[in-house]
């Protein structure tokens, strides 16, 4: 349970929404309010870029974990060459 | 069950008839029994313990998990430097650098209030290498001929697994001698070369990277396309 005032995990949910932003995007299917918010979280120093990793390993898209398929997943958004 | 740590040629049983040993009951004979206390060996004192009566030493070192001050306890039971002529040396947690490992397989043994924490002898030289005096140099022939241990290949392991006593000094402190002294280490026990950049520091930093996963690709500028 989240408890009011205590702030420890904010830079852990602001990372996991960057995650879902970011699978959005390789679907295709991101949103003009995801492009804002997206930009303002690439922005914000307390979203690195190993806690989105972590979030792309941990939530779950589409009913899906990433599994195997993030080498793929990366590639897709143009991060890895190969 | 036997085990296949590499480190268990030292059972840690203490000898608390040496002179080391009835120093220190001495000195937790004059405690408060109202509390407890937690001491931790370190210096030679832990090898004539544990592996052979007649190792000599002036002092005995030893730090207290809670950094009291027992200077002046010491003092007055008589037990202090130009008292006795085995004497107590009190320090402090940071005056033993030695390897992540040294907790886990020290000696723990509780007499009445006191806990005792001995250090295994392997975590004892390594703490020895930021010196490595003729007396420290003798230190590790002395183990090795007492157990076989540590070997070349053994002492290599643990030096990888304690990589960050390699690091530069502060600016404030004197030269960091653990590289030079481990090569002259390497040199005096067996004769051999040892290049502690690629012996020890390479490998131990390719496995602390492979334990933190791959590095992650820019998501950030991803984010912000």
């Amino acid at each position: 349970m989240r408890i009011p005032g205590d702030d420890t995990d904010r830079p852990w949910r602001k990372s996991r929404l960057a995650a879902r932003i970011l699978f959005r995007k390789e679907a295709g299917r991101m949103t003009a309010r995801d492009q804002r918010i997206g930009r303002l979280l690439a922005q914000d120093p307390e979203v690195t870029n190993r806690l989105i990793q972590q979030g792309i390993y941990s939530i779950r898209y589409q009913g899906r974990r990433i599994g195997d398929r993030k080498h793929e997943f990366d590639k897709n958004l143009g991060l890895v060459a190969r | 069950m036997s085990s296949t740590k590499t480190w268990d040629w030292w059972r840690g049983d203490v000898d608390w008839s040496t002179p080391a040993g009835r120093l220190l009951r001495a000195f937790f004979d004059g405690l408060p029994t109202d509390r407890r206390f937690h001491f931790i060996l370190f210096g030679s004192a832990p090898l004539q313990l544990t592996l052979n009566r007649t190792w000599t030493s002036a002092d005995v070192d030893f730090f207290s998990d809670d950094d009291d001050d027992h200077h002046e306890r010491i003092r007055r039971l008589g037990l202090g430097k130009g008292q006795a002529d085995l004497y107590l040396e009190p320090g402090y947690r940071l005056s033993f650098r030695s390897t992540p490992l040294m907790a886990e397989r020290a000696k723990v043994v509780s007499l009445g209030q006191v806990t005792v924490t001995i250090p295994h002898p392997l975590d004892i030289l390594i703490a020895k290498l930021a010196r490595l005096d003729a007396k420290d140099l003798l230190a590790f022939r002395r183990v090795i001929d007492l157990t076989g241990h540590p070997t070349r290949e053994e002492l290599l392991q643990e030096l990888r697994n304690a990589v960050d006593l390699f690091r530069p000094a502060f600016d404030d402190e004197s030269p960091n001698l653990y590289p030079g002294n481990a090569v002259r280490l390497w040199r005096e026990l067996w004769q051999a070369p040892l290049d502690v950049g690629q012996d020890i520091v390479a490998p131990a930093l390719a496995r602390r990277r492979a334990g933190y996963g791959d590095p992650p690709p820019d998501y950030r500028r991803s984010l912000a396309d």
